[in-house]
């Protein structure tokens, strides 16, 4: 099938199983399939609406960039074993990172610095065990995990809410090009140039889901995407494994609910490769313990945040001093900091 | 029938106009923010031609898509040029032009960025060239102004005019002549042609930053407190009005009015006969970072805490207010800029910045964090689209079309933690972080509680709301127990946030005080968190 057929088929957004007989029907046709498709009996007139706009100039230029469609024979056994999954896909990237070990980190955009942390934390740890992690690209928790994955040299796979084109949130265009960069790809099944939109990100939660064994839930709140990903691992028969936090956390609520509806408390990766069937990786030898003012820093921090002034307060030391200290110690990965502070890195 | 046909040919009328004059109008999504590497701050802004969006930043000259921002070339393709380009790019006769600091003007094709000329100039440039009709005009620091041909990057002349009084402020072009200001406080109409002063005019004083602006057959230029409007064939004058303010930049001009900012940036809008359109003054909040432009019935003023601001000159009404964030760790990855006199990269460690002092607790060595990034220059519509080139090397596009944003401001506690056990009582300050980089924070919409019952707040252009407790304004100590805290806040587009966050109160602990530095080593009062993150580390 040409990318033009393809394009077509996705931009009219069709149910999978009516997706599939068309599909069969089609055949292995060129870009005259597109007549027939067009003019098909089962497509409802929205589908044929949808069919007839579909948007050529932006196939060509994610052409040109690099986008190539992907079709049911390269998608990996996850996704294969899902009986709805999408009749295809555009990726952009390296396609066969979805083809190794996969787990889903997912959780809210307005995350925590703890959540952030964690997210990473555990991106980095399975990524070094050769999995590839999954998420949806978007800020926060997802952000986190793509970072972790690619910080620890390993795949990640960012799966968007519009076309693989369209970079969405446009902020993260730098980290969608470094995803690329580094062995992992963007992936998307809707149509190139399709705009993100509330219910597209609903079915791409979905495609998170279906592309990965297992999904883990770091930081959601009541109502959250996350949740949706969650349930929808759960009715696929993939494990859900959940992150705790302290009860005051609201931002954990949705997690905590999820934990009392049976998913698996989780608090480290380990757990998760072991559930995977996997052997964690070999740890880098730890460092030796910091002495003098980085030893007196990290006596007072604590995995919640706190601000530079009250670290030199507390401390003592002067601010340079205590700011090349800080750095010092975020290099070696024995702290993070965010926009609240620094914290001991979980 | 006849009503009919008359109606329905009005409708394709107005369906077509407003195809053709579709302008920037109003909040819009991000659409896409593209970003380079860049040691040296790029200055100009961008220019747009054929869905098309050229910019210099560093050492290259780059060609974006408008829809996507995806890069369709850039120049030079392997070496980068020993220098940096330090001007807007020029667009004419399907050339893209630009000026680095390394005396030379480059010229490529604007559809490949295929090289068509260089030209050395026998010093240094002073600040950006113009266009002015077939010719650059540039000036050079050794006091003398040149023209070469846009065809062949050929002198136009056969030597330089001097220009004895020295360059004052920047270049710019009305037709065939290069506008220029001297340090007599004379401006100069030069004919390209003749070589000659079509016209020249003497001002009682000019600002450093004097540039003429020009729109239809006037231009209009600042002196002082007041806005001057000249014919552009003859420099006579068409009117002064005076704002008693110092003002800055040059003025911004739509055919309808005339829009100036001051130093301390207030925004002062007249008509095109001088007479003051809006009442009272507009206040931005921040001074300006560039000189403002007209965007449609709009215009946009950049500020120096990293706003763009969208005024609308009939109701002096502030109608959109964007601010550029530095590339953060979750989101950068292409751009650890360090534009000039900035220190570290991404976003600070401190909680945020939000003291009350200027400066405050930016004392010690490496300590300047980034909180917003001031726009290079003036912002740029084409149809829909806006654009502005950050100091950062980042270009922005905000778009309702090409844009999407669903996604609400996101609404951080900064202090106390979340979850945390302190005293109810003064000085009890609550702080939050609210940001949205999508469209920005509609200010109006934030609304902040405690169990219900609503606070008082000052919010500032940075992003962090305050919640003062204190016993004799309307923020009264709190009560022992579990309290929860609500903000509510939109963007732009509509999307809200409702952030919880909880705190127990007991009234038996020592009444909390926000962490101050303790530093002496300099800097000012010490504004919250406003001094970390030396190294930046995350900035990339």
């Amino acid at each position: 099938m040409t990318p033009l057929l393809w394009q077509a088929l996705l931009s009219a957004e069709l149910p999978a199983r009516k997706g599939r007989v068309l599909l069969k029907e089609l055949g292995p046709s060129g870009d005259e399939g597109l007549d027939k498709l067009k003019h098909h009996s089962m497509l409802t007139p929205k589908e044929r609406a949808r069919l007839a706009s579909f948007d050529t100039k932006a196939l060509d230029a994610a052409l040109k960039l690099g986008v190539r469609p992907v079709g049911f024979g390269e998608y990996p056994e996850p996704l294969r074993a899902w009986p709805d999954n999408p009749i295809g896909l555009f990726a952009w990237g390296d396609w066969s990172a979805a083809h190794h070990p996969t787990v889903a980190i997912v959780g809210t955009r307005g995350a925590s610095t703890y959540g952030k942390a964690v997210s990473e934390k555990f991106a980095e740890a399975l990524a070094r065990a050769g999995v590839t992690i999954v998420s949806g690209g978007a800020l926060g928790i997802d952000a986190a995990a793509h970072k972790g994955a690619m910080a620890a040299g390993g795949r990640t796979v960012a799966v968007l809410g519009g076309g693989v084109d369209r970079l969405y949130p446009a902020v993260h265009r730098g980290l969608f090009q470094q995803i690329r960069e580094k062995k992992g790809c963007l992936v998307s099944q809707f149509a190139c140039g399709t705009k993100p939109d509330y219910y597209r990100f609903l079915i791409r939660n979905q495609l998170v889901a279906a592309l990965s064994q297992a999904v883990i839930v770091i930081e959601a709140p009541e109502r959250s995407g996350a949740l949706s990903t969650a349930h929808r691992a759960n009715e696929l028969g993939r494990q859900v494994f959940v992150v705790p936090a302290n009860i005051d956390n609201l931002g954990f609520r949705g997690s905590h609910a999820l934990i009392r509806d049976g998913a698996t408390l989780v608090d480290h990766p380990d757990h998760i490769l072991s559930a995977l069937g996997l052997e964690p990786a070999v740890e880098a030898a730890p460092l030796p313990p910091p002495s003098g003012p980085g030893a007196q820093i990290l006596d007072i921090l604590t995995t919640t945040p706190l601000a530079v002034e009250l670290i030199v307060e507390r401390t003592g030391l002067p601010t340079h001093e205590a700011m090349s200290e800080l750095t010092l110690l975020e290099i070696d990965g024995r702290i993070i900091h965010d926009s609240g502070g620094y914290a001991i890195k979980p | 029938m006849r009503i009919m046909r008359t109606l329905s040919v009005g409708l394709v009328a107005l369906a077509l106009s407003a195809f053709v004059h579709a302008d920037f109008d109003g909040p819009a999504p991000l659409a896409w923010r593209w970003i380079q590497p860049t040691n040296i701050s790029p200055s100009g802004k961008p220019a747009v031609q054929d869905g098309t969006v050229y910019a210099a930043v560093g050492q290259r000259m780059y060609a974006l898509d408008k829809e996507t921002g995806n890069q369709k070339w850039k120049f030079p393709l392997v070496d980068p040029i020993e220098g940096n380009f330090k001007s807007t790019v020029m667009l004419v006769d399907g050339l893209a032009i630009a000026a680095a600091d390394n005396k030379t003007i480059y010229a490529v094709d604007a559809k490949t960025g295929e090289m068509k000329w260089s030209y050395v100039a026998p010093a240094p440039l002073f600040k950006e060239p113009v266009l002015a009709g077939k010719f650059i005009g540039f000036g050079m620091t050794d006091n003398s102004v040149m023209a070469i041909n846009v065809a062949d990057g050929q002198p136009a002349w056969k030597t330089p005019i001097k220009v004895f009084d020295g360059f004052l402020g920047k270049l710019s072009a009305f037709q065939g002549d290069i506008i220029y200001f001297t340090n007599a406080y004379e401006m100069v109409s030069l004919s390209t042609t003749t070589q000659k002063a079509n016209w020249t005019k003497r001002f009682s004083t000019l600002g450093p930053d004097a540039q003429a602006t020009t729109f239809g057959d006037n231009i209009f230029v600042i002196t002082g407190p007041e806005v001057i409007g000249l014919t552009g064939a003859n420099g006579r004058k068409i009117f002064e009005a005076n704002s008693n303010d110092t003002l800055d930049f040059a003025p911004a001009a739509n055919g309808d009015s005339v829009l100036a900012v001051s130093q301390d940036g207030k925004v002062y809008v007249f008509g095109s006969n001088g007479r003051p359109l809006v009442r009272k003054e507009i206040d931005l909040g921040s001074q300006p970072s560039a000189s403002p432009s007209a965007v449609g019935k709009y215009y946009v003023v950049p500020t120096r805490n990293g706003a763009i601001n969208l005024i609308d000159p009939k109701t002096g009404d502030i109608s959109w207010s964007y601010l550029i964030r530095p590339i953060g760790s979750g989101t950068a990855s292409t751009a650890p800029t360090n534009p000039g006199g900035r220190n570290g990269g991404g976003p600070g460690a401190g909680p945020g910045g939000a003291g009350p002092g200027r400066g405050g607790g930016q004392s010690g060595a490496n300590a300047t964090k980034v909180l917003a990034i001031p726009a290079a220059g003036p912002a740029v519509a084409d149809g829909d689209t806006l654009l502005v080139l950050g100091l950062d090397g980042s270009l922005l596009a905000f778009d309702k079309q090409l844009g999407v944003d669903l996604t609400p401001p996101s609404v951080q506690m900064m202090w106390p933690n979340a979850g945390d056990l302190v005293s109810g009582q003064p000085p009890l300050e609550l702080i939050f972080k609210i940001e949205d980089e999508a469209s920005g924070i509609n200010t109006k919409t934030l609304k902040i509680d405690v169990d219900g019952t609503d606070m008082d707040y000052e919010f500032g252009r940075d992003g962090i709301a305050v919640v003062r407790i204190s016993s004799l304004g309307k923020n009264k100590p709190l009560f022992d127990g579990r309290k929860t805290i609500t903000v509510t806040v939109s963007d732009w587009m509509g999307n809200t946030s409702h952030a919880t966050f909880q705190l127990v109160i007991d009234n038996t602990l020592k009444p909390t005080t926000r962490p101050t530095s303790n530093d002496k080593t300099g800097g000012g009062p010490g504004g919250f968190g406003g001094g970390s993150n030396g190294g930046g580390s995350a900035g990339g």
